[in-house]
Parts: structure tokens; C-alpha cells; sequence
């Protein structure tokens, strides 16, 4: 108790000491809060509560609000202390450790709006790179990608080394499928934190969201090496491995990830892919409808089973499971060019031009996104040619 | 404690036992590399570093019967540096006359056939029509078309016979696409680029079209192109019938509008409707191929075919092409090599369109790390079966130099698949020792019957190394059948006639096409392997102008020479 006063007294010296150096002219005169705050030191907390209580009363004073509030947080009577910091907050900036304090209270009772107005104005009046990064996770959680990536720059410019930071920013940039502002700190983070299994897997992981699955490959591959049997590196090396048509490389690591999660379904639909690639079209289709039964609209698992039905000359349900992988996922090029060749072999020219057309152009985009991301990045999958 | 003891050594001789089990075995012997005692003592001209682009690319080879001896000689492509440009005699291509025995002798100068310059590619055909097998040579610049003179030397008529071309050409072969019994010539163009103005080594001017850099690779400098700089057209010409030519490619639409940068090309009958196809090899572009529409035009088909790019749809860096029966269907599939961390693709011919079974018939995973270019479809061991064969090499010497990724080095192995009989191949090349597994920077392959003893030898071009001639040695093979066609007319060897053999259970077709491989040209006789078939029952020729000649119970392990009545 004694300490946690002490530790309270401190912290509320410089936010009293403030408005005693510059008080607006016509405000009245603040209450001897000091008096107060050696009260509590003495251990009369109780004597203090009332004390405050009886300024609040009276005059409302958002400091005394404030100092009951870590009162009543110092007996763990939270609830109490958030409703004074309501208060405090309505009549101004509330010092940075209790601006943050009401915002996890916010966030918790899911008033999200509010606690992006606390830490928007916590972060403005103290440049707190704590205080972004929790704005940034508050922004991300309302799917505010923009804002969020703005307030972890804010938190760059701040601390540019901090591994934290550049943590938080490529985390936040994945979890957005915004892989480019990702690579730009990934790469150093994984060059300045070799040993760090997750930096790599990141980075394997935004290198894969751009389209540059052979770049992507080593650092997945490295991540797996510092943490082996990590089911999402190991499933992430499948996907990688796959795309780069090395199914039978692809497949240990997938079943390997199936051993330690049997019903992850990215591992079961990317199996498919291998075994399909592979020739082994009695397991593909097993595990691809295993996948789509699973999830219907999942884009390898459709995709595996439209090569399959290719295979298998079942040129209709080929085209129905790849126009599934399609809309699944409309940025690859793969499923539409397989749609233009479903449709051919159906007789269908105009089907098989119509996707053709769709494959010719995310060939295009995938081509500008790749330029994008070596232009900016420096990285190269080494596919010039 | 006996118990103990011999437990132990019973683990013991268990131990052994998987130890001698596991050695591997001494490699058996296919291929023995005999140049040097045969003659062949030719190395391509080779600049370093590859600093450009032109520097990379060359080495066709051509096996051509030019004295009409009944043996295959050798031609092999040498190619000049930009450090040499200035002296036209500083790289020599040379012409090999086989003696027999395999011993060939350099008969480059009597023949004047030594200095084409910036030499390419080369294909072989009868392009006046006198009976003789003149000699296309391929190039940067211009290109030289040797009329044979029957006496033992050439002549260069390219420009009087209008196929000189110009910019830089790669692939060409002839053949005769409208069937006016004369044969016509294709040629593919490559890149588009000015020796006064190159793009400077690891920097260059590589932007445009979208492609950015492309003088880097993996962080390394190297080369620029071919991405980033313009590609070129490519050429039909049109045999006129007065010893010249005319260029018909944008009228019978197969004048590459897209501007693609072509390496091979396969002229051949991919839908059994008698008229000559032709399927052109694009560098990181999508392949053509033209379905001959019997009119004097072509459409590109590739894409709906289904071999314009890869399974998943992804361009390909396409080089060589190999046209083959590896299922003994009768039908044409199409074998194709690629750049590395992208997989060579065997395109099954299904009848109306192709289906890519790279990776179904195990021909694709061993490729995935290296650069082919020359490649072959050939049984041999004589069982009846095509196998198949691939040469590689990377065009970055800066590849040592690359830590990350999938890619080999510089110097490459070459690969060798045996035809399993079932759709699938195994790829053995290991087990027939050094020859296969000495890293090479190879080009063109082309493969023949170089002694007429009925085993397929194979001949490889190097870039940066000595030429190969692989003498087949493979005892204990099976019976055999060589078909030498003599067309009639403008076309004495017969390019467009297509040979059915069949023998026991076996029934194998075989094509008769000019410009085959890598920028190369393989035997124009065909190969049959007849496993223990002492005779073939049938042989069956259907020529270019689709009359057919039938030939029963042939006696097997000859060369059988059959004319066009």
C-alpha cells in the first residue's frame, strides 16, 4: 500500500505541478490537492477519499477527479475509478498513464469510439510510442487500416529502431493484407533479429501476400528451422512450395502439419494441391472435398478439385469448382486460365476467350504488383527473365 | 553371453548387409564422350562473363547428310563476342564430313561455311529443290542460307534468295505448309538490339513494358534481357519456286504481332489433318501454336490447346522443344524446356487439344533447378519406347555467385528419362555416370545414328566447354529399324511424312520435321527401336502429299530407305 502511494503521489506531481505554473486567468483557484496526496502517503487513505470527494462536490474538479481515481484503482475498486476518470476526461486531457487506463476501459466495455478519443488525445498531447501502438491496435480492431498504419508511422518516427514498433507494424500490415509497408521493416527486423523464428515467418508470409512466392521461400524455410512443428510455418511452406509447382517437396510439410492439427483446413486443401500436382488423384480428391466439404467456397480446395475433374475429364464439374476458386480468389490468375481451358474443351469459344481475358489480365496486375514491391523494396525473387 | 555375441553379430551382418546394399552401384555405360578421338575438337567462342545478352544464347548443332553418303555429318554453330565483333573470322563454325567408324574430319573451309558471323541456330532442307541438303544458318544481323553445290561446297544465297532476314534470329526450320511441293522456311526472332547502344552489364536501360530491371538477378548484376528490352517478329517465308523467297509472315498470321521473344520452333501435324503445324517457343511469354488452316494462314491455338504456358498459367522461359510418341498413341506430344524454378512440360497430345502431365508423367521435378535448352525424344536402348533427353547450362556465370534459392550454378547436369511404358518416365541419368553428371553449360542437342549400328548418339553444342559427340555404347539393346525417306521434288527429305511402325505389340509414329531442339537440327531418318522384334510387320509412310506407302514384314537392324513413288 505504502508503495503504491508513493508511486501514485509521484506520478501526480508533475500533472499538478502544470496548471500551478501557467493557471488560466479567470479559473478558480484549484483545491491544495498536495495536502491530499500527503495524506494518502501518511496511509489515511480513507480520510483522503473523503476529502476529495467533498472537492468534487463541490467544485467538480477534474483533478481531484483524477486523484480519486488512482485512489480507488490503488484498492483494485476499478469501476469506481473509471467513472471519476468519465468525468476528469469530459473537463480535459487526462495525464498519459490514466488517458490510457480509461481507454482499456473502453475497449473492454466496447466502447471503441470513446477509447480512440482518449488515446487520440493521450497520443497527441505526450508523442507516447505505447500510447500509438495501442491506438494502432484499437484502429486495426475497427478495421481502420489506414489509421492504423498512420499511427504506428507516427510510432516509426519516434523510435525508428524499436523492434517492438516495427513488430507491431508489420503485424498490423499483415493482418490487413497491406504486405508492402511490411516488407520495408521485415526485412531489416529479420536481418537485425536473425534468431527470431516469427520475424522470418512474417516475412516468408508478406512475401507471399505480394506474389513473390520464390523470395518467400528462404525465410519460411528459416523460420521452420528456429521453431520447428509450427503448424502455420508449416502450412505456409506447403502453400509456397506448391506454388512453385515442388509438390513433392510440399507435402512432407503438410502432413507434417496435419499430424499436429488434423482438421486445419488451409493444410487438408493445400495436401490436395500437392497430391494433385503429384498425380495422386484418388488421395487429391479425397482431401479436396474433404477441404470444400469443410469450407465450400475455399479457394486450393476448389482449385484442386477443379484439376482433378480436368484430369478426370469431367470437364463440367471442373468448371463449377474452379469458378468457385475463382470467386474465392479473384486476384489469381491460375483458375480462370484453367476455366479458359475447361471451356475449350467443352466447345465453348466464347467461354474459353471470356476467360482467357480474366487470366491475361491478372497476369498484368500480378506483374505491375511485383514491380511495385522490387521497386520499393529492393527484393527480388530473382525472376527477371 | 553366446546369445549376446551372436546377436550382435547377426546386427553386425545386418549392418553389412545395408551397407553393401546401399553402395551405389558402378555406373553403367549409354554414352561415351569420343569427340576428341573422332575429330570433333570444336569449342565454342565464349566471352567470360556474358556481359550481354547476344553472348548467351548460341550453339545450334546439325546432323545433315550434305555429300549423300549414307552418314550423318556434323555442323556446329560458333557465334562472335561483342570483345570480337569487328573480325568476322574470329568465330568458326565448322562442318564435320563422317569417314565412318566415327571418325569425321573438318571440312569447314572447302565447304565455306565457316564465318556466319554471329551464328545462332541452324536447320537443314533442300531450299532450291536440287535434291541436296542445303544448310540455314540463324543469327544476329543476318542470317546465311549455304546452297549445297554437290561438289563439297556451299554457297551463301541467303540475300539473293530473299532470307536473309535481319535483327536477331534464333530457330528455324523448313517445311512445306501449303503443300505446293516446295518447302517454305520459318524463322523465329529473339530480341531487338542495337550493338552500338547495349545496355550496360548489371544496369542498363532494362525498363519498360511494365517489366522493370531486368539486369539483376537475386541482387546479383548481371546481363540485361531479355525482359525490359523490345522483342522482334518473327518470319514466314514462302518458297516461290524460282530460287527465292517471300516473307508472307503477317498475311498468314504467324508474324508474332506480340512481338515475343522466340527460341524454338517445331514444325509438325499436332491434329493428324495432313497439314504441317507449327509451335514457336517463347522466353517468358506464352508459346504459339499455329493450326495450319489450309489456306496459306495459321491461327494461334496455344491457349486453348493448352500449350501456351504452364499448368497454373504462368509464362515460362521456353528454349527447346521436342516432338515425340512417347505413348505409342500415334499422336504428337510436345516436350518443352524451361528456365529454372519453372519445370520443363510434357504436353500429352490427347487428340484435339494437349494436356500437361509434367508432373503426372515425373519429368518435371528434376528440371525445376536448372536452364534447358537442347532436348530430344530418343529410345535408346531399343525397346520401343521413346525416352527422353535434356541439356542444360545457366546464362548468368554470376549464378555461382547466388546463395538463395532453388537454382543450380552456372554449370549444369543434363537429365535423361526412361520411359517407363505407362505415361511416366524415370529419370536415370546417374546411373550412366559422368557423362550425364559433368556440369556443362550446354545449348543445342541433336541426336542420330552417327555409325548407323542402330543406337541413337547424341551431339551437344556448348557454350562454354567443348562440343560432345556421345557415342552410344549401351550393350544388350534391342532390335532396331532406321527409315531414310527420299521425298520427291522440291522436298527429298520428305519433311511433313509421318512413319508408322509396328512390330509385335509395339505400333510408334515417327515425324519427319527441319528444325528440331534448341535452335538445332536432329537426323532426318527415323528411329525405331523394335525391343525383341526381329521384323516390323508393317511399315507404313504417309508423305506430305498424304499418298501412302506400305511395306510388310521388314526385316529389323537396317537402315531402310524408302522412296516416295
Amino acid at each position: 500500500m505504502r508503495t503504491g502511494a508513493t508511486a501514485l503521489a509521484l506520478l501526480l506531481v508533475p500533472a499538478l505541478a502544470a496548471p500551478q505554473a501557467t493557471p488560466p486567468p479567470a479559473a478558480p483557484r484549484p483545491p491544495d490537492l498536495g495536502a491530499i496526496v500527503a495524506q494518502i502517503e501518511k496511509g489515511d487513505a480513507a480520510g483522503a477519499e473523503r476529502q476529495l470527494r467533498r472537492i468534487i462536490a463541490s467544485s467538480g474538479d477534474p483533478a481531484a477527479r483524477q486523484l480519486l481515481a488512482r485512489l480507488c484503482f490503488d484498492q483494485k475498486r476499478d469501476a469506481e475509478a473509471i467513472v471519476e476518470l468519465r468525468k476528469a476526461a469530459l473537463a480535459g486531457p487526462l495525464p498519459r498513464d490514466l488517458g490510457l487506463r480509461l481507454a482499456r476501459a473502453e475497449i473492454a466495455d466496447g466502447h471503441l469510439a470513446l477509447a480512440e478519443q482518449q488515446l487520440r488525445a493521450v497520443a497527441r498531447r505526450y508523442q507516447s510510442v505505447q500510447v500509438l501502438m495501442e491506438l494502432a491496435r484499437l484502429q486495426t480492431r475497427q478495421k481502420d487500416a489506414e489509421g492504423a498504419l498512420a499511427s504506428l508511422e507516427k510510432a516509426r518516427a519516434l523510435a525508428p529502431n524499436s523492434e517492438d514498433v516495427l513488430n507491431a507494424y508489420a503485424q498490423v500490415s499483415l493482418s490487413l493484407r497491406a504486405p508492402m509497408p511490411a516488407l520495408q521493416v521485415l526485412e531489416p527486423l529479420a536481418r537485425m533479429c536473425p534468431t527470431v523464428a516469427q520475424y522470418h515467418y512474417m516475412l516468408g508470409v508478406a512475401l507471399m501476400q505480394v506474389g513473390d512466392v520464390r523470395a518467400s521461400t528462404a525465410p519460411l524455410r528459416e523460420a521452420d528451422r528456429l521453431e520447428p512443428d509450427r503448424p502455420f510455418t508449416l502450412i505456409a511452406l506447403g502453400l509456397v512450395l506448391n506454388t512453385q509447382r515442388m509438390y513433392g517437396e510440399a507435402k512432407p510439410y503438410l502432413l507434417r502439419a496435419l499430424d499436429l492439427e488434423p482438421d486445419n483446413v488451409e493444410a487438408v486443401a493445400a495436401l490436395a494441391e500437392s497430391e494433385q500436382g503429384l498425380g495422386e488423384l484418388e488421395a487429391a480428391e479425397t482431401h479436396a472435398l474433404r477441404a470444400v466439404a469443410r469450407v465450400s467456397d475455399h479457394a486450393i480446395g476448389n482449385f484442386a478439385l477443379g484439376m482433378v475433374r480436368m484430369q478426370q475429364e469431367r470437364y463440367e464439374e471442373a468448371c463449377a469448382a474452379l469458378e468457385r476458386a475463382l470467386v474465392a480468389d479473384p486476384a489469381s490468375p491460375k483458375a480462370p486460365y484453367q476455366l479458359s481451358l475447361a471451356w475449350a474443351r467443352r466447345g465453348d469459344e466464347a467461354q474459353s476467350k471470356k476467360y482467357l481475358e480474366i487470366y491475361r489480365q491478372r497476369v498484368r496486375e500480378i506483374d505491375m504488383r511485383l514491380e511495385q514491391v522490387r521497386a520499393k523494396t529492393g527484393i527480388s525473387g530473382g525472376m527477371q527473365r | 553371453m553366446k546369445a549376446r555375441l551372436a546377436a550382435l553379430g547377426a546386427a553386425l551382418l545386418g549392418a553389412v548387409g545395408l551397407a553393401l546394399a546401399q553402395s551405389p552401384a558402378a555406373p553403367s555405360l549409354l554414352l561415351r564422350d569420343v569427340a576428341r578421338e573422332a575429330g570433333v575438337v570444336f569449342q565454342h567462342q565464349a566471352s567470360p562473363e556474358k556481359r550481354y545478352i547476344m553472348e548467351s544464347m548460341s550453339g545450334g548443332v546439325a546432323l545433315l547428310d550434305y555429300d549423300g553418303d549414307g552418314l550423318v555429318d556434323i555442323y556446329l554453330t560458333n557465334s562472335l563476342t561483342v570483345d570480337t565483333r569487328n573480325d568476322p573470322k574470329a568465330a568458326r563454325s565448322v562442318l564435320y564430313r563422317n569417314l565412318g567408324g566415327f571418325r569425321f574430319e573438318d571440312v569447314t573451309d572447302k565447304a565455306g561455311v565457316g564465318h556466319p558471323g554471329w551464328a545462332m541456330g541452324v536447320c537443314t532442307g533442300d531450299a532450291d529443290g536440287d535434291g541436296a541438303t542445303d544448310i540455314y544458318v540463324t543469327g544476329l544481323g543476318r542470317n546465311y542460307l549455304y546452297r549445297n553445290n554437290r561438289n563439297g561446297t556451299f554457297t551463301d544465297i541467303a540475300e539473293q534468295a530473299g532470307v536473309a532476314s535481319s535483327g536477331w534470329s534464333m530457330g528455324c526450320g523448313f517445311a512445306d505448309y501449303d503443300r505446293d511441293g516446295r518447302l517454305d522456311l520459318f524463322v523465329s526472332r529473339y530480341v531487338s538490339v542495337d550493338l552500338d547502344h547495349l545496355p550496360e552489364f548489371g544496369k542498363g536501360t532494362g525498363k519498360g513494358e511494365g517489366r522493370g530491371a531486368t539486369c539483376q538477378y537475386r541482387g546479383v548484376a548481371v546481363q540485361c534481357g531479355p525482359r525490359g528490352l523490345p522483342g522482334e517478329s518473327d518470319f514466314l517465308f514462302h518458297n516461290e519456286g524460282n530460287g527465292r523467297f517471300a516473307e508472307v509472315s503477317e498475311k498468314a498470321g504467324v508474324g508474332d504481332p506480340h512481338q515475343y521473344y522466340g527460341l524454338g520452333i517445331a514444325w509438325f501435324d499436332y491434329n493428324g489433318d495432313g497439314w504441317p503445324d507449327l509451335y514457336v517457343t517463347n522466353d517468358s511469354q506464352p508459346n504459339y501454336l499455329y493450326e495450319n488452316q489450309k489456306d496459306g494462314t495459321f491461327k494461334d491455338v496455344g491457349f486453348p490447346a493448352g500449350v501456351a504456358v504452364s499448368e497454373d498459367g504462368s509464362e515460362q522461359g521456353s528454349m527447346g522443344v521436342a516432338v515425340g510418341d512417347y505413348t505409342n498413341s500415334g499422336r504428337p506430344a510436345l516436350f518443352v524446356t524451361n528456365f529454372a524454378e519453372e519445370y520443363n512440360a510434357l504436353y500429352r497430345n490427347d487428340g484435339t487439344h494437349f494436356t500437361d502431365v509434367s508432373f503426372r508423367s515425373k519429368t518435371a521435378p528434376a528440371s525445376l533447378p536448372l536452364v534447358m535448352w537442347g532436348t530430344a525424344f530418343l529410345d535408346y536402348d531399343n525397346d520401343g519406347w521413346e525416352d527422353l533427353i535434356a541439356v542444360a547450362g545457366h546464362v548468368y556465370p554470376q549464378m555461382d555467385q547466388v546463395k538463395t534459392g532453388a537454382s543450380a550454378g552456372y554449370r549444369e547436369p543434363k537429365l535423361l528419362y526412361h520411359n517407363n511404358r505407362d505415361g511416366t518416365f524415370t529419370e536415370v541419368s546417374k546411373q550412366y555416370g559422368p557423362v550425364f553428371t559433368d556440369l556443362r553449360v550446354s545449348r543445342g542437342l541433336v541426336v542420330g545414328d552417327l555409325d548407323n549400328d542402330g543406337k541413337v548418339d547424341v551431339v551437344v553444342n556448348d557454350l562454354d566447354g567443348p562440343a560432345q559427340v556421345l557415342r552410344n555404347e549401351l550393350p544388350d539393346t534391342g532390335h532396331w529399324l532406321t527409315v531414310a525417306l527420299h521425298g520427291k521434288g522440291g522436298n527429298p527429305d520428305a519433311f511433313g511424312a509421318v512413319t508408322t511402325v509396328k512390330a509385335g505389340s509395339l505400333s510408334m509414329t515417327r515425324w519427319v520435321r527441319s528444325g528440331t531442339s534448341y535452335i538445332s537440327q536432329d537426323d532426318v531418318r527415323q528411329h525405331f527401336g523394335l525391343g525383341a522384334q526381329a521384323q516390323a510387320e508393317l511399315v507404313e509412310v504417309r508423305w506430305p502429299d498424304q499418298t501412302t506407302t506400305r511395306l510388310e514384314n521388314v526385316p529389323a537392324d537396317r537402315v531402310l530407305v524408302v522412296k516416295q513413288p
